[in-house]
């Protein structure tokens, strides 16, 4: 991979909140089109490196930089036109909107303020995702499923170039994990995106993703192919007494 | 319990609730809005409806322009003043977490603009009295004021423009994203400052209009704007905070309650109940009164 093609570059970032250090000394670079999973123990700075990522929080020290620009401490309303969207690990669809106005709004804003062929990106990602047939229905009365679904299409539909995707099969059912993994490797096929994928699911994470990465009290203890993470000492060492997700 | 009055007095007395409570409803729909992306209680909401009020005199007596007429450029000032104003004195307390140092500003500028009023205006009642003030209509039957009626159109006609605005421009849809989630909205690429701008926007346009209803029907003077903001309040809890149909229902409700409450109890107790009434609502039901709850995620 050439440097210049690195996607997003996280360079020694540090998040403390108080005295309480939750990420620490991170480096992660991610190139164009690439699914790596991200997984470590409860508590070990997975979704609060993705706000850092997005800027919901500025990193005590370090540097992000997305296709070679330093975007640390930008504000966050202007990730998503950058290229980068993101789902949430407690979903947070728009309950009083239909699946359709959900995806709009990524359509237009998330891709910054376009009109023109809004209509066709939202209807496209809806498709995507295989919400077609609930495009009208409103969140508030959808499945956990399906709204896990419609914020991969809000996202999609802001054309990003990365996505970073708080572990999605969260509550779901085998069949709806299995729905999951398809629409995870029919986006990143179809839209070439890159994608950060946080999950509990290890298995799944393992079959899918051709590069994992772990994360363990804030620090990267391991990166490299599902192979290489399963024989790293110290990932075993931190999943050691955890369940098998 | 009650010995109940004719039907005719009846009717009488629900359609005036109905209308004054109308105004309620409107300047609850601009706290809404505001509540809504900023999570704000706009408590100078009732003095920037008193001086709109104020401002429709003026044009009146200054100028010669009717009344309702004064919509045309009242409304289109509001939009500005409240775009200036968010800008202007709220926008970097806005971006602290803690709403407190907002909702300070807001009673500040309630005060001063209360006592630029009196300043300027006087501390005296004001009214505005056209060849029409008296004028009464014909409506189901009972005879009613003309201006209350011309209120309550004002009322309904604002409340549905902004319900056309949130429902089917993709700007509103923006305010309503922006409403139910922030921090979701804002990295779907939406500006917070932005829509906080609009809402403030939209809320004082709405307090411009129902200025005008103000100043052709009830006499006011530069105070009477804070209880308007608690009797939108009021309205608000009722309605359930965050929805714009249910604000006007609310300060309709809130009305219909005073009348009655003046009716078949006694004057002096109408805001004794009504916030009874707001405090019960707040405690027992607190989504609202007319809110369909739906499942969080
Ligand atoms: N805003 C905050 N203020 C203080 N502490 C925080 C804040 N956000 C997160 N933390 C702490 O940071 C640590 C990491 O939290 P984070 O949510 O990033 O973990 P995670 O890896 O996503 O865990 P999980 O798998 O349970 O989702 C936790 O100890 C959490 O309590
Ligand atoms: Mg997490």
């Amino acid at each position: 991979m050439q440097p210049d093609e690195t996607l997003l570059r996280l360079e020694a970032v540090q998040k403390r909140f108080g005295g309480l250090v939750v990420l620490n000394n991170v480096d992660i670079a991610v190139g164009p089109n690439e699914l790596i999973g991200l997984i470590g123990p409860n508590g070990a700075g997975k979704s609060t490196l993705f706000n850092v990522i997005t800027a919901i929080y500025a990193p005590t020290q370090g540097r992000v930089l997305f296709r070679g620009k330093d975007i640390t401490g930008i504000a966050p309303h202007r990730i998503s036109r950058l290229g980068i969207a993101r789902t949430f690990q407690l979903v947070r669809t728009f309950l009083t909107m239909t699946a359709f106005e959900n995806v709009m709004v990524g359509a237009v804003y998330g891709a910054g303020g376009r009109v023109k062929h809004a209509t066709e990106a939202a209807n496209a990602a809806l498709e995507l995702v295989g919400l077609t047939a609930r495009r009208d229905m409103r969140t508030a009365h959808m499945t956990l499923s399906d709204r896990r679904m419609l914020e991969i299409a809000r996202a999609v539909a802001s054309d990003p170039a990365l996505l970073l995707l708080d572990e999605p099969m969260a509550g779901l059912n085998p069949t709806e994990i299995q729905r999951m993994v398809d629409v995870i490797r029919r986006v990143r096929a179809e839209r070439g995106l890159s994608m950060l994928w946080v999950e509990h699911k290890v298995d799944a994470i393992m079959k899918v993703c051709s590069r994992v990465i772990v994360l363990d009290h804030g620090e990267k203890i391991a990166d490299g192919t599902p192979r290489e993470v399963t024989q790293n000492r110290k990932v075993i060492e931190a999943y050691l007494g955890e369940p098998a997700a | 319990m009650f010995n109940l009055p004719p039907p005719d007095i009846l009717l009488q007395l629900s359609l005036n609730g109905a209308l004054g409570g109308a105004m309620y409803g409107v300047a609850a729909v601009g706290l809404s809005l505001i509540f809504g992306t900023m999570r704000l209680i706009f408590l100078a909401q009732g003095a920037m409806i008193i001086l709109a009020a104020y401002f429709v005199r003026a044009l009146f007596y200054g100028l010669g322009i009717d009344p309702f007429l004064s919509l045309l450029i009242v409304v289109p000032v509001g939009l500005g003043v409240g775009w200036l104003m968010y800008h202007g004195l709220f926008r970097k307390a806005a971006a602290e977490e803690d709403r407190n140092v907002s909702l300070l500003i807001a009673v500040g500028l309630m005060f001063l603009v209360q006592n630029l009023m009196t300043v300027v205006w006087g501390g005296n009642t004001a009214g505005v009295v056209t060849s029409y003030t008296a004028t009464g209509i014909e409506l189901l039957g009972v005879r009613t004021s003309f201006t209350r009626t011309m209120g309550f159109l004002i009322a309904l006609a604002g409340t549905g423009l902004v319900m056309l605005f949130l429902r089917k421009t993709i700007v509103g849809k923006a305010v309503r994203a922006a409403s139910e989630d922030m921090d979701a909205a804002t990295l779907m690429g939406i500006s917070p400052h932005r829509v906080n701008a609009i809402a403030f926007a939209i809320g004082i346009a709405l307090a411009g209009a129902a200025g005008v209803a103000v100043a052709t029907t009830f006499p006011f003077n530069p105070f009477a704007g804070f209880i308007f903001s608690l009797k939108a309040l009021v309205a608000l809890a009722l309605g359930g905070i965050g929805n714009v149909t249910g604000a006007l229902a609310g300060g309709i409700l809130l009305g219909l309650i005073e009348a009655y409450v003046q009716f078949f109890i006694s004057g002096g107790w109408t805001n004794a109940i009504a916030y009874g009434v707001f405090l019960a609502v707040l405690m027992f039901k607190p989504e609202g009164l007319f809110s369909r709850p739906y499942k969080k995620a």
